[in-house]
């Protein structure tokens, strides 16, 4: 078992990872200084608690679960919080809620999932959702009408929702518990 | 008994709300549904992370660079700050302290809460989202929070009783002449010892007023400050960071999303309709001048905007209507009883 009380060790695993959670955090937040910012406090916490904190699977499986669920809980407060406040706290839930999240796992589910949706179905989807475009802009480019734009958005939604919805929130049971492979 | 999610919006405009392609009254229906209950908005929760995580497999954003010995640097002082906070060891005999404060409780209040302040108190953000709220806190002040106002406050209060208001707010502050009340709102701050009052506090309009119903209160920022007693009010400009004092409009309309209540003595009806404007965020028009003209003595409490407007139809010899989000008052001039 690794030791990351040792500020060495700690270190290592801190400059081998970094870059890339805060890459992972940037696609659910769009925000790089917030994503460094979830990323660096996410790290502090697990040093300062490291007498604490059993990581009890692989290291990357918890950096990666624990960034996730820091963005995830970021986003859910967000609503509320951008009306009013004017600094944003954050917080990074304890560790007994930390999802353990294998990423290369995530997005094969995820490209599984995608790879249901019908091609036509699936490019509009991916106009609106990587790239950013409105139904109008879609629906132009497309030569569609914006509802078809809007009922495809509605049946790609339903597919994933399908696919993924009992198995995302779930991830970490999965790995926690069937997790002698990682 | 385990509830289901009721009413779910379709998956079109699900998923519309989430790619942020709705209208303003079609994200009010989704967030109101959101609230109406915990299965509709964990419902909601499973959906959205649904959509967030497929953002994992876009190309979009990976080429960016982050400085990571500056990131470095900065997780190392936050352990190193840490580290000068109380160990586990120190932690734990506070623990021990809260027990005997809690035990010490049993005989008489005083001494716990001195002792209580040792330990940092949790933060609770009271928010009034979508009507007025009222909450009483622990030291039995009682506070009314108007739509969209934000108040936060520490669980236990210390020696001083400290909160931080964005928007509008009653304050009843329970009296305890060693406990000042502090309000913080946006560059000022209002301090008590018991006392009534409303702060309000708009962003748009760059200011925060104070009326003071009873006792007196302290209205203050970092370079000026006043002192009101009962009956009293006063208004902070951000623009040019002057406390000046005020007088409320007469007809009450400053307290009218607390109290519901609104009273015209001889007004010209042209100022009536500016004041139910103010009040009910709607637009109403007189459609002559002749009829704006007339004066009325009236008063209304917790009346809708329509009931008010059919009374004063039957005062005025009027008649009223509505275009749109338009109402509008009509008649040929001041035919009163």
């Amino acid at each position: 078992m690794i030791n990351i009380k040792d500020e060495k060790v700690f270190e290592q695993i801190f400059r081998e990872h970094y870059s890339v959670l805060a890459g992972f955090a940037l696609k659910y937040l769009h925000d790089p200084d917030l994503s460094e910012e979830i990323v660096q406090e996410m790290f502090s916490n697990l040093w300062i608690k490291s007498d604490v904190i059993e990581v009890r699977t692989s290291i990357k499986s918890y950096l990666y679960g624990a960034v996730r669920n820091a963005c995830l809980n970021y986003i859910k407060h967000q609503k509320i919080e951008e009306k009013y406040a004017d600094h944003v706290k954050l917080t990074i839930s304890s560790v007994k809620e930390t999802d353990f999240l294998e990423l290369d796992e995530l997005q094969q589910r995820i490209a599984e999932a995608m790879d249901k949706i019908p091609d036509k179905c699936r490019e509009i989807f991916e106009l609106s959702r990587y790239e950013g475009k409105k139904y109008k802009e879609i629906a132009e480019e497309l030569g569609l009408s914006q509802k078809t734009v809007e009922n495809q958005m509605g049946k790609a939604l339903r597919i994933l929702r399908d696919e993924l919805g009992d198995y995302l929130p779930a991830l970490w049971w999965l790995i926690f518990f069937y997790g002698g492979k990682i | 008994m385990k509830k289901t999610p009721d009413n779910i919006p379709s998956d079109e405009l699900l998923v519309r709300y989430l790619a942020n392609e709705v209208l303003e009254v079609e994200q009010r229906v989704v967030d109101s549904w959101r609230m109406l209950s915990a299965e509709n908005e964990s419902y909601f929760q499973r959906i959205r992370v649904v959509w967030l995580d497929t953002g994992q497999v876009s190309a979009k954003e990976s080429d960016h660079q982050f400085d990571v010995d500056a990131a470095w640097e900065n997780v190392l002082s936050r352990k190193e700050a840490a580290e000068d906070e109380p160990t586990s060891a120190q932690k734990y005999f506070n623990w021990i302290v809260r027990i005997a404060a809690v035990v010490a409780l049993v005989w008489g209040g005083k001494i716990v809460l001195s002792m209580l302040e040792s330990t940092p108190a949790q933060e609770i953000v009271f928010v009034a989202d979508l009507a007025k709220e009222e909450l009483t806190l622990q030291d039995s002040s009682f506070i009314a929070l108007s739509a969209g106002s934000k108040l936060s406050y520490p669980e236990q209060f210390g020696d001083q009783r400290r909160v931080k208001l964005q928007g509008k707010a009653f304050f009843n502050v329970h009296h305890d002449s060693e406990r000042p009340f502090v309000i913080e709102v946006g560059q000022t701050s209002v301090t008590v010892l018991g006392t009534s009052f409303y702060v309000h506090e708009d962003d748009l309009k760059h200011m925060v007023q104070v009326f003071v119903k009873s006792g007196k209160v302290r209205f203050a920022t970092a370079e000026d400050e006043i002192t009101l007693a009962a009956g009293e009010s006063a208004s902070f400009q951000t623009l040019d960071q002057r406390i000046t004092k005020i007088t409320p409009e007469p007809s009450g309309v400053d307290f009218f999303w607390y109290t519901g209540k609104l009273q015209f003595s001889d007004q010209k009806l042209s100022q009536v309709v500016d004041v139910l404007q103010r009040a009910y965020g709607r637009s109403v028009i007189v459609s002559n001048d002749e009829l704006s003209n007339c004066s009325i003595t009236v008063a209304f409490e917790n009346n809708s905007l329509e009931s008010i407007l059919e009374i004063i139809a039957l005062t005025m010899k009027s008649q009223w209507s509505r275009q749109d989000d338009q109402f509008i008052l009509s008649g040929s001039g001041c035919a009163g009883p």
